[in-house]
């Protein structure tokens, strides 16, 4: 049985909330992502568990170098002493379900150490993050983990959900991307902290950091700061990794102050899992057409009305995070 | 069963009608062999009779003195040029001692890591007489080459061979050496420039289209990317303020050669026209020798099969025919175990003998080009030449080459072709006799199976004499002259072959010389992390 | 139903990665996630990848004979970590003999040059369920 060795990994026979060993944290994870019904279980671990920990949102264009970049701001900080974890997410196709996940592929050059990393596909999660991206970070912070570092699937203007989860949030861009920029100017760019040039060793550089600037400039809210790197070479990496020490904790730092945007997502989220568990479970004694949206509709409300799932309330999820 | 009706086309997607006619032939005059643009056949000397190229197999296992030993049995059974690859470790910049290659060192090529290396490769063999062209990364080749060439005392004029320059497709579609591509690119231009000086009948630049086409690239991808790359290599040369005329008759070009086989013919007789107007066109070359192109040929390993590996001496036969046809420099033709390992003698020997009857016995070269003015193959010609131009401008488009490689462009091509391949396999669109038609039972399968499923053990003595080497040399001589390649990288007008080759001469490895360079872009020395750098 | 994952890796400097891209690309198409790990990976480093990414099968391209000498290597570093993950071998370089060697160390599939891909979905499906089944 899962739950078993679940509740024998999150808590101590007391029933204290601990940190389960290592080699579980994947088998974890995957149950975060997944199983409806260990959740409940799962929250209750974290919310003991959790302290503050910095999430880190990164987006950007393909190509620009993200993963080589995280790659190397990862071991930056796992050098100065924090515990790194990085979800990378890479989006499911929409017609199979299926995805390659390829990142860890990009940041894994250079060596094994002590980040935890983990591939997600976002099975049918929107704005560039997974489903479960935010159970997940939740998960890693009650490790112990940080600093959480979230990739985003990359597609550009549409990944603003990033920043409804984390702070700060890096926008990788790389010289020549001028267009792209463009078409972000109302998106994810509007909500970015930092904007990196990566691959800044490319001669086009300055030009494209004038551009960059002139662009900011006609903004009237608060001016990212636009940092240079060269994620291949290491250059600008220490930089970065200091300007996101020195940077003030803000109001999406961490769980224990989700925003309240943050805050719906995670919860509606959580309840979206809950019910189409809840779903599963009910049988179709009518065996209905599934292709009947009236009869769907009523299964749906048949399950909410048999409260089979429970209230979130139930989860005591919003006292704690009060306190 | 039937498929969804299609129009018959060529592998690369040219729609095929069923008979050509001379309307299907542009009005272009019809070009004469050993003139421009060369279309029909390169530059000869007057009154040299047609045909004949070098026939060489590839060649390369455990360390150098097994290796020589290989060199010298082809050479006795007719070969005349040599072609020798690095093993796994080698191939991708590593030293026999690294601890990833413990498995494969000396087992699909040679393992070189010193410069002495090479003087024991080579050792016996008439390096002014015999062309050698090393599939070995190049600045080390050329070095270990020169190295040799001291130690025989000839002089570096009179040395001939090859050397292959892939510095934009290496890491994503053969061998990653993690270097960072402008470096790379670097690299290929210093040994062009120093052997423009050094070494004029050698041949420094090959665009080898052969090893990133072998995923399944269509014949226009293959010859696309490598213009890319050819004008993308001479017009850093160029930059140097190296005249077109003193190296670009030292570019030769290594083909592929698949089966589909008036293509191939075609794709072959496009490069030379496309080669000699761009060098005329584009570049302002002047000398007949920069415009024709030295065409060298590998038949394609990737339409081998595993099943039925007396089947591939068939398909060797129709590849080599088709080269012979095209009017090739040299030709290599892949081994028939190729899908198992890498050549046995047996397969040398029969891919030898291969070139020798077609050669000799079937009087396909008599007469130069003698396709030239078949209505289909010149129409396939102009086609294949027409869009490959198109692609190459396409590309070229996109930005610069470097910054495309380091973005994943290329490797992206080279994916969506591995995909591709494999779905039309897969379909049975591409049919593959033995492997998706015309198959035969495992029990029955068994012909050449013990010759072709024989392994080669990994040379772990190699691995045990390269750590005893670092421990019997002067480490103090070692570390100083890889500061002096640390140092070069950083000058951006310096040449590096000169460092390299004093590093060498130190007693520094291949992988070390390596790392300084890496090191130098800010990269790690030992790229999977397992190695300290002494530097 | 959760997707199945699997990892897809090459051993050692074994650097053929054609046929690792195109199979990743087909079980990607059959509704899996392929955790990506490509090339120059050794026992040590798959096994934590395993354990991180959680993965429920196992899948190393071989075009090299590196294999040989990695795969038990693999398979015992696996036991030591107390993990069932199967694992599968594909490639061309790997002959009849080896195939019964390498089931007979622990290997749970092998599949060759002309395996078609429908057969190496459907093993690499019931193996995943299998190790859902064990646990």
């Amino acid at each position: 049985m899962t739950t078993d060795w679940l509740q024998e990994a999150l808590f101590e026979p007391g029933g204290k909330a601990a940190v389960p060993p290592r080699r579980l944290w994947g088998r974890i994870l995957s149950i975060a992502e997944a199983d409806a019904a260990a959740l409940p279980r799962l929250l209750e671990w974290a919310q003991e568990r959790v302290r503050c920990a910095l999430l880190i949102g990164v987006t950007g264009a393909p190509g620009a170098g993200k993963s080589t970049l995280i790659g190397k701001l990862a071991r930056q900080m796992d050098s100065s002493g924090h515990r790194v974890g990085v979800l990378a997410i890479d989006p499911s196709s929409d017609r199979t379900g299926g995805a390659v996940l390829g990142d860890r592929l990009r940041m894994e050059a250079g060596g094994g150490d002590d980040i935890f990393f983990r591939s997600m596909a976002t099975r049918g999660g929107r704005g560039g993050l997974a489903r479960a991206t935010v159970i997940c970070a939740q998960v890693l912070a009650g490790f112990g983990l940080d600093r959480i570092i979230i990739e985003t699937t990359g597609t550009g203007q549409t990944d603003t959900a990033i920043a409804a989860v984390s702070d700060p949030v890096l926008l990788v861009t790389e010289p020549g991307q001028g267009d792209e920029i463009q078409a972000m100017k109302a998106g994810v760019m509007e909500r970015a902290d930092v904007i990196v040039v990566n691959k800044a060793d490319l001669p086009s550089t300055d030009h494209f950091c004038a551009a960059l600037d002139l662009a900011m400039s006609a903004r009237a809210s608060e001016v990212p700061q636009i940092l240079r790197t060269t994620s291949t070479s290491g250059e600008g990496i220490a930089e970065l990794a200091g300007w996101i020490a020195r940077r003030p904790v803000g109001p999406r730092s961490g769980f224990t102050s989700l925003s309240p945007e943050a805050a719906t997502d995670y919860l509606t989220e959580l309840f979206r899992v809950r019910l189409r568990d809840g779903f599963d479970r009910t049988s179709d004694d009518a065996g209905s057409d599934p292709f009947d949206i009236v009869a769907l509709t009523t299964r749906i409300d048949a399950v909410i009305d048999s409260r089979v799932i429970g209230r979130l309330t139930d989860l005591d999820l919003l006292e704690k995070e009060v306190t | 069963m039937t498929g969804p009706r299609t129009e018959p086309t060529t592998r690369s997607g040219i729609p095929l009608k069923t008979s050509y006619e001379a309307v299907d032939v542009s009005d272009r005059m019809l070009e004469r062999p050993g003139e421009y643009p060369f279309t029909r056949g390169r530059l000869t000397r007057p009154g040299a009779a047609a045909g004949g190229w070098i026939h060489r197999e590839l060649s390369g296992e455990g360390g150098p003195a097994q290796s020589n030993r290989q060199l010298h049995y082809l050479l006795e059974h007719g070969q005349a040029g040599l072609d020798v690859i690095g093993d796994g470790p080698t191939q991708s910049m590593l030293d026999a001692d690294h601890p990833l290659c413990r498995h494969s060192v000396g087992t699909q090529g040679v393992s070189l890591c010193r410069l002495s290396d090479y003087a024991g490769l080579f050792a016996g063999i008439p390096l002014d007489q015999v062309s050698i062209s090393s599939s070995v990364p190049a600045a080390f080749a050329l070095t270990g080459l020169i190295h040799a060439a001291e130690q025989a005392e000839m002089p570096l004029g009179r040395l001939r061979g090859s050397v292959l320059q892939p510095p934009l497709y290496a890491n994503d579609a053969a061998y990653d050496s993690f270097m960072p591509i402008s470096l790379a690119s670097r690299l290929s231009v210093d040994t062009i420039a120093f052997c423009a000086e050094h070494l004029p009948k050698f041949h420094s630049y090959v665009e080898d289209t052969y090893f990133f086409s072998e995923g399944g690239l269509s014949a226009i991808e293959e010859l696309a990317l490598g213009f890319v790359q050819i004008r993308h290599l001479v017009g850093q040369t160029l930059a140097r303020g190296i005249p077109i005329d003193s190296f670009a008759s030292r570019i030769a070009l290594l083909v592929n050669c698949s089966m589909d086989f008036f293509e191939e013919i075609a794709k072959i007789r496009a490069a030379r026209r496309l080669f000699a107007t761009m060098m005329r066109t584009d570049y302002g070359a002047t000398d007949p020798r920069s415009l024709s192109l030295n065409v060298t040929s590998h038949t394609s390993g990737l339409t081998l099969t595993a099943e039925q590996p007396i089947n591939n001496v068939v398909r060797g036969t129709v590849q080599g025919l088709a080269l012979a046809l095209a009017g090739v420099q040299a030709m290599e033709i892949s081994a028939f175990d190729e899908g198992f390992r890498t050549p046995s003698p047996e397969a040398h020997v029969v891919g030898l003998r291969t070139q020798q009857i077609i050669e000799k016995e079937s009087g396909v070269t008599r007469s130069s080009d003698p396709l030239g003015g078949s209505h289909l193959v010149e129409s396939l010609t102009d086609e294949i030449e027409s869009r490959v131009l198109a692609m190459v401008h396409e590309i070229e488009s996109l930005g610069d080459p470097i910054e495309l490689a380091e973005r994943g462009h290329f490797r992206q091509i080279f994916t969506n072709a591995a995909v591709r391949y494999q779905h039309q396999v897969e379909s049975g669109e591409l049919q593959i006799v033995g492997k998706n038609c015309y198959r035969m039972s495992d029990e029955d399968d068994r012909l050449l199976r013990d010759i072709a499923e024989t392994k080669i053990e990994p040379d772990r003595d190699r691995i045990a004499e390269i750590a005893a080497f670092r421990k019997s040399r002067s480490n103090d001589d070692v570390v100083r002259q890889l500061r002096v390649v640390l140092a070069s990288v950083g000058d951006p007008e310096a040449n590096l072959i000169p460092a390299v080759l004093d590093a060498g001469n130190a007693g520094a490895t291949m992988g070390e010389i390596a790392g300084a360079m890496r090191q130098a872009h800010g990269h790690p020395f030992d790229p999977l992390g397992y190695l300290k750098s002494p530097l | 139903m959760q997707p199945i994952r699997i990892l897809v890796g090459m051993f050692g400097v074994d650097q053929h990665e054609v046929g690792a891209l195109a199979v990743s690309s087909a079980l990607s198409d059959a509704g899996m996630e392929v955790v990506y790990v490509g090339r120059f990976q050794t026992p040590e480093r798959i096994v934590s990848t395993v354990q991180d990414e959680d993965v429920d099968v196992i899948g190393i391209s071989c075009h090299s004979w590196e294999y040989i000498e990695y795969t038990p290597e693999l398979l015992r570093l696996l036991a030591e970590n107390d993990l069932t993950t199967p694992v599968v071998l594909g490639g061309s370089v790997i002959t009849a003999a080896d195939t019964s060697d390498m089931i007979g160390q622990g290997v749970a599939g092998v599949f060759g040059p002309s395996t078609p891909m429908e057969l190496i979905i459907d093993d690499i499906t019931a193996l995943a369920a299998g190790r859902n089944l064990r646990e």
